[in-house]
């Protein structure tokens, strides 16, 4: 038995269990119910016997509970004169059951000693009602808690979310996390398995309530703070028979404004193996990234009150999108636990999506102290793309060592047009007038392997700790482009350009990295030294990439109508980069405790790092052709400590200094400049050197655990930084208002960024709770830039923060209140414009189950927009829906949707960066009304 | 043939030399741990005393690890904080031996107390032939080389007789004849039991699971102390010239080890794994206190180990984590395991005197109990309330002291 996680569970019994009392009364009109659970074979009295009491009529849980130390059960909310059963059990012994009621008189009903006899002296004879009846709602098993199913009686349609909802101490919170007692679960498992992928909701919206047998919670070890925490995992446990299940959709919805989805999945488990396959077709921006995206859209979900599902109307451009996907998982081993399991997981997704995106911008550009270029652009772009995407993962896991073997296969065929006008003006006089067509259609495919293999840590092994690891990657692209561009001039100095040109251009990128090292060589180098306790890690990292570029260009010869080779960009290029990166971590651990007290961490770790980083480009073009190396030396320090108060909290602080390089590329050191883009012309520079991040990083995180509270859960993080030799953009504007853009080392980059999330549940009663949710997050950055040789600084900060509250009553009434502001603000030194946005926006959503399968779901948001350069924008998107769920198993579901009731939706873009300001519009999706229809066989 | 007696001579030479081995009044012991009785505290034990430990900066400490009581004072070893606390016995904090101030730069594992010269010993864990002896205030005294080294236990018995348990056998050392147990004074040896070939035993030491406390067990009389050996269901008295076996204890056959365990080679380099397949078998007996006619026993298995109390004279056995507290407890347990925590699993009771027994939890387990217990009408005594009033939830753990109900 692990006391360690022995105390979470029991502080978890203590919290929660002795006020586990659900019911819908009065508190006049209750009264006490209290008791002895006694074996009188023994002599003995039984503590964390579960006790359990039934509305006789209804057969409905009233109450429940665990005995304490002197075998004694109270309850304070008893219902009045009402008949009821009190069933008392415990492993080893035959489950009894008293009929009582408390009077209205006496207000009090002591059943005093309550004996429970032996299993095997009464030979295991229970009636089979009473296996049915008295199922302990709550035991301890070992180290794990378990909450047993049948106990809660919901309706009987209702899925696993259903009644996780209805357990103690567990809490649901709007971004899909679950907590017990404060603490996150990291995992749901079903039967020790992922189910469907690693997304909890797959298993907590399609396993019915009915087929569970337990819900489990427990901790593992955290594998990633190794002796510092521990995660909680939470398993549900399916009833016997009930190991296998089909489950599946068919949904159709049409709506105005020719919107349209179908929308279809079948899915089938056994002990060992699950299988989905899923497939969607629509026109409402649900847009499939991946499979267990399209598992997730396809839930049957619970019947209550549940508003997290609205359409996304902020979403870019319309989009229609076909994908069909599936996922397969097998188990070699039916019952894995967390040291040992061997399974097998694929998936794959075909997807075809035709997206149309319209937008007018208009951008200021500064260019010196004075003046400016104002860019104003209207564009349209259409693009269809079909793409299958294959993952495979194998993974085996002893107590010993783990072995992983993944894969991923993509392919990506796709058409793109893209038609743009852009007019160019300064601050006095229009320049140019240019249009655009780009058409291309491209085909890229992408392959990986990846094969890992590592060791336990163990300080008395000498292999203790290996990790070997290799990546193999290869990319291949082809893109052939056709573009017509030409530019009027419209001012002195402007030459007219006319260009039509086709680009066919491959290439073919192979990476392979190798990992090798030991999280602990000291025993391997110096055998059992002490060497003052410090531990001794070794990693290394090396990395082979080669990149091969061939691209024809040709463009229309206006006097001889022929397309002739350009002999400039047309090029074949090869880009090689060999790197090696070792690292000897240092590190070691503090640990202070004293039991049943505290316990304190102190955990030191340094990095003394290197990279060696050789990049060589052989190019048709001699100017291309260049071999450069770096050795940079790249130390890390981090320092974690963590402080577990028992019973108060646990609190972990750790202060991270890291070190990074970027190294420039091809195009920042000598790229062919593309002259149909005559608006931004890249230059080379052959003296661009690397450049360093150094950047402290700050994590906070405090969780409360104190008896009988509402225990709070913080999360912070801050870091600061600076980026010696940035590679920053050097611009040089013409009088014309062309761009010319090579990348120059600048010092004085400085950044620094913060996020910040505090949870706090508030249990009202039983059956109705509070959640609140506060979370901010603050960027400044301090990024110096050259416009036409003047040194400019532009200094950026953005903010956002979010308050969120949430209010559940007994899974029929969701009243939720969003408010959400972010600003950001910019200002160049050049010539002191500053730019500033601010965003607002206020939600009030509403879920409420009105009456037996009948939701009406509310969503009004309020959005207010102000901008420096752009009027105040003001809009509401106001959603509404009703569903009705029909058929005895709730199975088919009738929705009405209205969206965006108030025609008010505006696609709204605000941006900026070193030098300029962009604001605009963007096509999006608009009111519009929908009828879907929709059937969940199921069986299980 | 007179090879063969040359081999043999030396082997019936020790059975010879051997102490009075076996002459014993051995009692049988029926116990079935599954089916022991509880009951309340007051029909177990006469007295209880929670005795908190000063708190201070120099007296804080984890657990207590292993305790030995005296006249006058409780010594602790704790080893989180690696150290040895000496208490006196109300409380008071009165000094410690911090090992590692004298260059002792390895943990504590164990020490040893000489009774008649109130001595603490802690035995050096790399130099296994050297000891460092301290007095009642913490104080060193010496260092000392010893004749016997690698022992593994040790108890001192009247008249300057110490007591050794050792068993090491391993295929890798010389043929030699030792004794598991033997009784020396001033490095001679007085006495010898359990004869043993250091290289060719069946049982080898890498296949011994230790006892989680100790061989030897203090008793009412000093001159006299309880002994069990691993794989064992006898409990010995060993005095300064004989060993007896006291007591037999039978369990059910489904928690019983095949009688041939130690002694059969079939069960060479399997004995670990068949208790992992049978984690219900008793494997080794341990926390054997006698008071009285009262016998307190821990029965030590992979799966859940049973404490049980065995009433010599009437037969009758009960299983101590079973005792509910009363009123003559203050309604407070007199152990953490019903509370939740992990001493008492782990440790049982730290000690015997032959009068009372004593055990250790947490003070914040405690402190909870008044709260979980304030539905109850409880008219704590004087020196409780105070307690409760004067600790916190980080003070040092409390030492329960509890005296068996002889009658």
């Amino acid at each position: 038995m692990n006391y360690k996680y022995l105390g979470f569970i029991l502080i978890y019994v203590c919290l929660h269990l002795k006020v586990a009392i659900a019911q819908k009364v009065n508190s006049s009109d209750v009264g006490v119910l209290k008791g002895v659970v006694y074996d009188s074979a023994h002599n003995y009295r039984l503590r964390l016997a579960s006790i359990a009491v039934y509305d006789d009529r209804t057969s409905e849980l009233v109450a429940y509970s665990l005995t304490n130390q002197f075998g004694e059960f109270t309850f304070n909310k008893i219902p009045l004169d009402n008949k009821l059963n009190l069933l008392i059990s415990m492993d080893g012994y035959v489950t009894a059951k008293v009929n009582l009621s408390v009077s209205k008189v006496n207000k009090l009903h002591d059943c005093k000693f309550i004996n429970l006899k032996p299993a095997n002296d009464q030979g295991m004879r229970i009636l089979d009602e009473v296996i049915i009846k008295s199922i302990a709602p709550v035991k301890m098993n070992g180290d794990t808690l378990e909450f047993n199913a049948n106990a809660f009686r919901l309706d009987s349609n209702a899925v696993v979310e259903d009644l996780i909802r209805k357990l103690p101490g567990f809490i649901l919170w709007g971004d899909g996390l679950i907590t017990v007692n404060g603490r996150k679960v990291e995992r749901v498992l079903v039967g020790g398995k992922p189910f469907f992928g690693d997304n909890a909701k797959t298993a907590l919206q399609n396993l019915p309530k009915e087929s569970v047998e337990k819900v489990q919670v427990y901790n593992v070890n955290d594998e990633k703070k190794g002796s510092i925490d521990s995660l909680t995992e939470v398993n549900i446990k399916l009833k016997k028979g009930k190991l296998k299940g089909i489950f599946a959709k068919a949904g159709v919805g049409l709506g105005t404004q020719d919107r349209r989805t179908i929308d279809g999945m079948l899915s089938i488990f056994n002990n060992s193996t699950q299988l989905s396959l899923v497939g969607t077709s629509n026109n409402t921006n649900a847009i499939p990234n991946n499979t267990n995206t399209l598992i997730q859209y396809n839930s049957f979900k619970g019947l209550g009150a549940d508003i997290e599902y609205q359409p996304d109307f902020t979403v870019q451009g319309i989009t229609t999108s076909k994908a069909i996907g599936t996922i397969f998982q097998h188990d070699f081993i039916s019952t894995p636990t967390y040291n040992n399991n061997n399974r097998l997981q694929g998936d794959y997704l075909l997807r075809r999506t035709l997206n149309d995106y319209s937008r007018n911008t208009n951008t200021q550009i500064a260019v010196t102290p004075i003046d400016k270029i104002i860019q104003t652009e209207k564009s349209q772009d259409q693009s269809v793309a079909l793409s299958h995407t294959l993952n495979g993962n194998y993974n085996k896991k002893t107590t010993q060592y783990e072995f992983q073997l993944s894969s991923n296969l993509s392919v990506n065929d796709g058409s793109n047009v893209s038609n743009s006008f852009l007019d160019q003006q300064n601050s006095d006089k229009m320049l140019s007038s240019s249009s655009r067509l780009n058409q291309n259609n491209f085909l890229k495919r992408n392959g990986n392997i990846n094969i890992q293999f590592k060791t336990k840590a163990d300080a008395n092994k000498l292999w203790g700790g290996m990790e070997l690891g290799y990546r193999i990657a290869n990319t291949t692209l082809t893109d052939d482009q056709r573009v017509f561009y030409e530019l009027v001039p419209l001012n002195a100095g402007v030459v007219s350009t006319k260009i039509e040109r086709l680009n066919h251009a491959n290439s073919n990128e192979i990476t392979q990295t190798l990992t090798f090292g030991s999280k602990q060589i000291k025993r391997l180098l110096f055998n059992r030294a002490y060497l003052w306790g410090i531990n001794i890690g070794l990693n290394n990292i090396v990395n082979f990439s080669s990149v091969g570029n061939r691209n024809n260009v040709q463009d229309l010869d206006s006097t001889s109508s022929n397309y002739l080779i350009n002999q400039y960009l047309t090029n074949t290029n090869r880009y090689k980069t060999t790197s090696y990166t070792p690292t000897v971590i240092l590190s070691k651990n503090f640990r202070r405790s004293l039991a049943d007290r505290f316990e304190n961490v102190l955990d030191l770790s340094v990095n003394i790092q290197s990279q060696y980083f050789l990049q060589k480009n052989n190019s048709d073009k001699s100017f291309q052709n260049f071999t450069r190396q770096y050795n940079v030396f790249l130390p890390a320090v981090v320092i974690s400590g963590y402080k577990h108060r028992f019973g108060q909290f646990r609190r972990t602080i750790s202060l991270e200094f890291r070190t990074k390089a970027d190294y420039p590329t091809l195009i920042d050191i000598a790229p062919l400049t593309d002259s149909s883009s005559l608006n931004y012309l890249r230059i080379g520079n052959t003296g661009i050197k690397n450049q360093r991040t150094n950047q402290m990083t700050i994590n906070y995180n405090y969780q409360a655990e104190k008896r009988n509270k509402n225990n709070i859960n913080i999360n912070a993080m801050f870091t600061v930084g600076l980026i010696q030799k940035k590679m920053a953009d050097s611009i040089a504007f013409n009088a014309v208002g062309r761009q010319s853009v090579a990348v120059a080392n600048v010092n004085g980059y400085r950044f620094a960024n913060g996020t910040f999330l505090l949870m706090q549940p508030v249990r009202l009663n039983t059956i109705s709770n509070l959640q609140f949710t506060i979370s901010g997050s603050l960027q400044l950055q301090r990024s110096p830039n050259y416009i036409n040789n003047n040194y400019n600084i532009t200094h950026t900060q953005s903010w956002s923060n979010k308050f969120d509250v949430s209010y559940l009553y007994n899974n029929t009434l969701t009243l939720n209140f969003h408010q959400e502001y972010s600003n950001y603000h910019s200002q160049q030194s050049i010539n002191s414009q500053t730019f500033s946005n601010k965003l607002s926006k206020s939600s009030f959503n509403s879920s409420f189950f009105i009456f037996r399968s009948f939701t009406v779901t509310n969503n009004f948001t309020l959005n207010d927009n102000r901008s420096s350069v752009f009027p105040r924008q003001r809009f509401t998107i106001w959603n509404l829906s009703l569903t009705k769920r029909l058929l005895k198993k709730n199975n088919l579901e009738c929705k009405i949707s209205a969206y965006d009731l108030l025609h008010n939706n505006k696609g709204i873009l605000a941006y900026g960066d070193n030098s300029s300001l962009t604001t605009g519009t963007v096509n999006v999706l608009r009111n519009y009304y929908m009828f879907t229809l929709a059937y969940y066989p199921r069986k299980f | 043939m007179k090879l063969k007696t040359i081999f043999i001579l030396p082997f019936l030479m020790n059975i010879l030399l051997s102490g009075n081995i076996f002459a014993q009044v051995e009692q049988q012991l029926r116990v079935d741990p599954d089916n022991s009785q509880g009951g309340n505290f007051s029909d177990f034990f006469d007295e209880i005393d929670f005795i908190p430990l000063e708190t201070n900066k120099h007296s804080i400490f984890s657990s207590i690890d292993q305790l030995e009581v005296t006249n006058d004072h409780f010594i602790i070893l704790d080893r989180e904080t690696n150290a040895v606390l000496i208490f006196n016995r109300k409380g008071g904090f009165e000094s410690k031996i911090i090992a590692t101030t004298l260059g002792y730069d390895y943990p504590i594992h164990y020490f040893f107390y000489d009774r008649g010269n109130q001595r603490i010993i802690l035995p050096n864990p790399v130099k296994r032939d050297e000891i460092l002896i301290f007095d009642l205030r913490g104080q060193i005294i010496k260092k000392e080389k010893t004749t016997f080294n690698n022992f593994e236990d040790l108890y001192f018995l009247k008249n300057g007789d110490i007591a050794h348990y050792n068993y090491n056998v391993d295929g890798r050392r010389s043929s030699s004849t030792s004794n598991e147990v033997f009784i020396e004074n001033s490095g001679k040896i007085k006495s010898r039991y359990f004869p043993y070939n250091t290289k060719t035993a069946v049982l080898k030491s890498a296949e011994v699971l230790e006892n989680s406390h100790a061989n030897f067990y203090r008793t009412a009389n000093d001159s006299a102390a309880l002994l069990v050996r691993p794989y064992d269901y006898h409990i010995y008295r060993l005095s300064n010239n004989c060993l007896d076996t006291i007591f037999s204890i039978v369990l059910p056959l489904n928690h019983t080890l095949p009688s041939n365990f130690r002694s059969d080679s079939t069960f060479t380099k399997t004995r670990f794994k068949y208790l992992r397949s049978n984690p219900q078998i008793v494997f080794n007996l341990s926390n054997v206190y006698l008071i009285g006619n009262k016998l307190f026993i821990k029965l030590q298995n992979l799966d859940k180990s049973y404490s049980l109390f065995y009433d010599i004279k009437t037969g009758i056995f009960a299983d101590v984590l079973k005792i509910t507290a009363d009123h003559k407890s203050s309604f407070l347990s007199f152990n953490d395991a019903i509370l939740g925590g992990p001493e008492f699993f782990n440790k049982n009771f730290l000690h015997g005197d032959g009068t009372f027994l004593y055990t250790s939890y947490s003070a914040s387990r405690f402190l909870n109990q008044k709260t979980e217990n304030k539905d109850k009408i409880i008219d704590y005594p004087p020196h409780l309330e105070k307690n409760f009033r004067s600790l916190n939830a980080q003070s040092n753990p409390i030492i329960i002291q509890l005296k068996p109900k002889l009658n």
